[in-house]
């Protein structure tokens, strides 16, 4: 008899609501089992505007990755972003407080105590709190620092967080959908990187930036912990909407515009060219030029790149992103993106998609899904190794011996 | 004009000889040492700068005080002791003072108070003081941080009450919560670099708003339209100084300003209503520097605020620009039922200008039409001319404020470059780009030397008393 245990990853993102079944084997490997998806309504930069479309969606969503799984599902994992998502890095230190001077789990979870007591306002709650490394008694780097020896231990934490309320829109708009129940909430940014890197990758230093509908979020990692994080509300929708106002048209088909003939590389046969969505008449319609549709898209996503390119400047990491830049999310498909990040970053830029988990690869090898399976992928670590099997004679044991 | 003449004393109460009175109060221990390092700064060329006062009931603490002038406050009250942490004993000590203290305050057109509201002295006597300073007739600006959370809620309570109770006595409170302050002096700050840098930003705005009165400008900025900009300003009144040199300086300065924490990175500036901007410069400072930098300024106001601007020449800013914004947001509450007998009390005892009565019904008339314009009125930036809701799918929707630009109107329009009328033949596309990567890859030097900037000076924290 194999065990397992299904670990749900659910994204309530601008253009889609993703559902993610992840199956957690006995070995501990994750495979994905099932994906469902439907297109966003009621969701503005990450956050819900309008809860009771959402719930559809959510249901949908929910609903065709059960079916796709052949499993029912109940607990999830939610991503959050949006604007109100902030970070900060802090270092909290606590005399060791253990028996014979020896750091027990107590003093670990003081000094990560201790490392948030100032930051975070009030109606914030704690997202993550990511420890890099330790520092006991001036020897820095030490990864776990239980059992050693020491008078006084500080730790290097980075905390991401966001605005109660504003998280718990998400919460309950899952919630809505009986009989789902919200674990906890994943960053999506964080998520993403969580899929995309490889643990080397961590160490080397490397920069995800998940541009997606609404917003995009952006991690930093380097020697295997997470510096920096953060979310500029500006995404796919924002050079959908910058279209649709440059060129008098409507959403719908800027959008289309977008996707079939944008780029964000110019070229000289651009010039002069007309286009049109596909299966559009042209009669009667204003004319499109290609080169106008993309200096437009170029302007955004040059902006939206320079502005996470200072926030890496500005977080001092710059120069320590050894593996280069990943870009995941539905942008990620824009054309010439990669290009023009490598000119922007000056760091080599590659399309990231889910690296770490068996399963339906083939499909699931696309940026927008790299949030959705990192949620489960946190789910799985949240939830921890699956309690190691007993054996019916061991059972039968610990009925007669209880410890 | 020339500031360093103070002989005729009777001239100061002139504004049009631009010889106002500016008096420094730091009260309780945070204030004292915000007046310290105003008086390190001001030391060797600005003698004849703003008049300053250490204030403190902690006669030990006085007594390590580097200011010249100190003010020892309610000996018979507290013995020199200080205030311990009460309010009550801070308030009662000031009021056992307060002929000495009107004696220091009259005549000063413009009082600044510096305090740390956490604690007794700082808490309780700096609204009384301020009652008093508007009494003598003053413009009375409060620069004052709110204690951190871990102290304590009753430390807390204490300091909110006393911000409200100097809200009502003072034209303009900037307040700042230590806990932000400490996140924005960056994670690896020492609490002594925090204090220090907090302590910097103070003297720099005072030191830019007395320079900005007293030295010749370009264009006058006189202590009226401060007046104007600031008097009973109580809901929200931040600001931002920011420094450039070269060629460019004009731009880094107001990217630096804006990007300055105290303007909770430009949200604040884009709901502002009245903005004022003074710029001090060399006497190479050109006219092109000055539309640069009120240009940048007005482009990240979103509500089409008033904006009154300054120059001032000053010897020492050869290639160098520094330049102040400060925003208000107009009031929301009701505090101008309780301001309003006060203003004109006030005015009718200190009308030491003849323009100041010109300038009153201004100033009086101005609140109750920004209380009266309902919030969803948005002015939409007249120079687009664009017929359509310029943000489209994102006009309901909170706005993406980065850096002070809201960055959901589209970047082509922001940048002001040309995509043509879809149905002419447009212009050259290649062209414009290389013209818009430009603009953008200068903006982005621009802001990497603002981040510096930025960084030697103007995040800040204060000591709670």
């Amino acid at each position: 008899m194999s065990r397992s245990r299904i670990v749900v990853g659910l994204e309530v993102g601008t253009s889609k609501v993703c559902t993610v079944i992840g199956e957690q084997r006995d070995d501990n490997a994750v495979a994905v089992i099932g994906v469902g998806e439907c297109p966003s309504r009621g969701i503005r930069k990450a956050e819900v505007v309008d809860l009771d479309t959402a719930i559809q969606c959510v249901h949908q969503s929910v609903q065709a990755a059960e079916e796709s799984a052949g499993v029912e599902i109940r607990t999830v994992f939610a991503g959050v972003s949006g604007s109100h998502v902030r970070s900060f890095n802090s270092r909290g230190m606590v005399p060791v407080m253990g028996e014979n001077g020896e750091i027990t789990d107590a003093d670990v979870d003081a000094v990560i105590r201790n490392a948030m007591a100032v930051n975070v306002p009030l109606e914030n709650f704690e997202i993550h709190t990511l420890c890099h490394d330790y520092n006991v008694d001036g020897q820095d780097g030490v990864q776990k620092p239980q059992g050693m020896r020491a008078m006084r231990l500080q730790a290097d934490v980075h905390v991401i967080h966001g605005v109660e309320s504003r998280a718990q829109n998400i919460v309950k708009c899952v919630q809505s959908v009986p009989p789902l129940i919200v674990n906890s909430m994943v960053f999506n940014g964080y998520a993403a990187s969580l899929a995309v890197l490889t643990e080397e990758q961590t160490q080397l230093g490397a920069m995800v930036i998940d541009m997606g509908g609404g917003t995009t979020n952006f991690t930093v990692h380097v020697r295997g912990a997470v510096r920096h994080s953060g979310v500029i509300a500006v995404g796919g929708d924002h050079i959908a909407n910058d279209i649709a106002i440059g060129l008098k048209l409507p959403l719908s088909r800027a959008e289309r515009l977008k996707v079939e003939h944008g780029s964000v590389q110019l070229d000289e046969s651009m010039k002069g060219r007309a286009i049109a969505p596909s299966g559009e008449l042209r009669i009667g319609t204003s004319v499109v030029f290609q080169d106008q549709l993309c200096t437009i898209m170029r302007l955004r996503v040059e902006e939206t790149l320079q502005l996470v390119k200072q926030e890496l400047d500005d977080s001092g990491w710059g120069a320590f992103i050894g593996a280069g830049v990943f870009l995941t999310g539905g942008c990620a498909h824009i054309r010439g993106i990669k290009e023009l990040a490598a000119e922007i970053f000056g760091l080599p830029v590659q399309i990231g998609t889910a690296q770490t988990v068996m399963g339906l690869t083939t499909p699931l090898q696309r940026p927008e899904y790299a949030a959705p399976i990192g949620i489960m992928l946190e789910g799985v670590k949240r939830l921890g190794p699956l309690p190691k099997r007993q054996s019916l004679w061991e059972m039968l044991r610990n009925i007669a011996r209880p410890t | 004009m020339n500031p360093t003449d103070s002989t005729v004393q009777e001239n100061a109460m002139s504004v049009r000889e631009k010889r106002v009175r500016i008096l420094v109060l730091g009260v309780g221990g945070a204030g004292c040492n915000a007046a310290d390092r105003l008086a390190d700064r001001l030391r060797p060329d600005e003698t004849n700068g703003p008049h300053l006062v250490a204030i403190n009931t902690d006669s030990h603490a006085l007594s390590s005080c580097l200011v010249s002038e100190k003010f020892q406050l309610g000996i018979k009250t507290t013995f020199g002791l200080g205030a311990g942490g009460d309010p009550a004993i801070g308030l009662k000590a000031a009021q056992e003072d307060r002929d000495r203290l009107a004696e220091l305050l009259k005549g000063s057109d413009l009082v600044f108070i510096a305090a740390g509201l956490g604690g007794g002295t700082g808490g309780g006597a700096s609204p009384f003081i301020a009652k008093l300073a508007r009494d003598a007739g003053a413009l009375t600006l409060a620069f004052v941080t709110l204690p951190f959370e871990f102290e304590g809620d009753r430390r807390n309570e204490q300091a909110r009450a006393a911000l409200a109770e100097l809200k009502r006595e003072t034209d303009a409170v900037v307040c700042v919560p230590n806990d932000q302050l400490f996140q924005m002096a960056g994670e690896r700050a020492t609490v002594l670099d925090a204090f220090r840098m907090a302590d910097d930003l103070l003297a720099e705005g005072v030191r830019s708003i007395w320079r900005m009165l007293t030295k010749p400008g370009l264009i006058n900025l006189d202590f009226n339209d401060l007046r104007r900009a600031l008097e009973d300003r109580h809901d929200e009144t931040v600001f931002g100084i920011g420094e450039g040199q070269g060629d460019e300086r004009a731009a880094i300065a107001a990217d630096a300003a804006l990007k300055s924490p105290l303007l909770g990175t430009g949200q604040i500036l884009a709901e502002a209503d009245t903005i004022l901007v003074s710029l001090v410069g060399g006497p190479d400072l050109t006219l092109a520097d000055i539309q640069s930098a009120v240009s940048t300024v007005r482009r990240k106001a979103d509500r089409n605020p008033h904006i009154f601007m300054g120059t001032a020449i000053d010897e020492d800013f050869k290639d160098r620009l520094l330049l102040l914004v400060i925003a208000s947001r107009g009031k929301t509450g009701n505090g101008s039922a309780v301001t309003n007998p006060l203003p004109s009390e006030r005015d009718l005892a200190a009308a030491p200008t003849v323009e100041k009565n010109a300038t009153l019904p201004l100033a009086g008339s101005q609140p109750p039409v920004k209380s009266a314009k309902p919030k969803s009125l948005r002015a939409i930036q007249p120079s687009l001319g664009l017929e359509v809701n310029i943000k489209g799918r994102f006009d309901k929707v909170e706005p993406t404020i980065y850096h002070g630009e809201d960055l959901d109107y589209p970047t082509f329009l922001r940048r002001n470059i040309r995509i043509g009328d879809p149905n002419d033949r447009p212009v050259v596309a290649g062209e414009k780009l290389s013209d818009g990567q430009q603009n953008r890859s200068r903006s982005w030097q621009n802001t990497v030397a603002a981040g510096g900037s930025l960084a030697a000076g103007h995040a800040c924290a204060r000591r709670a008393v």
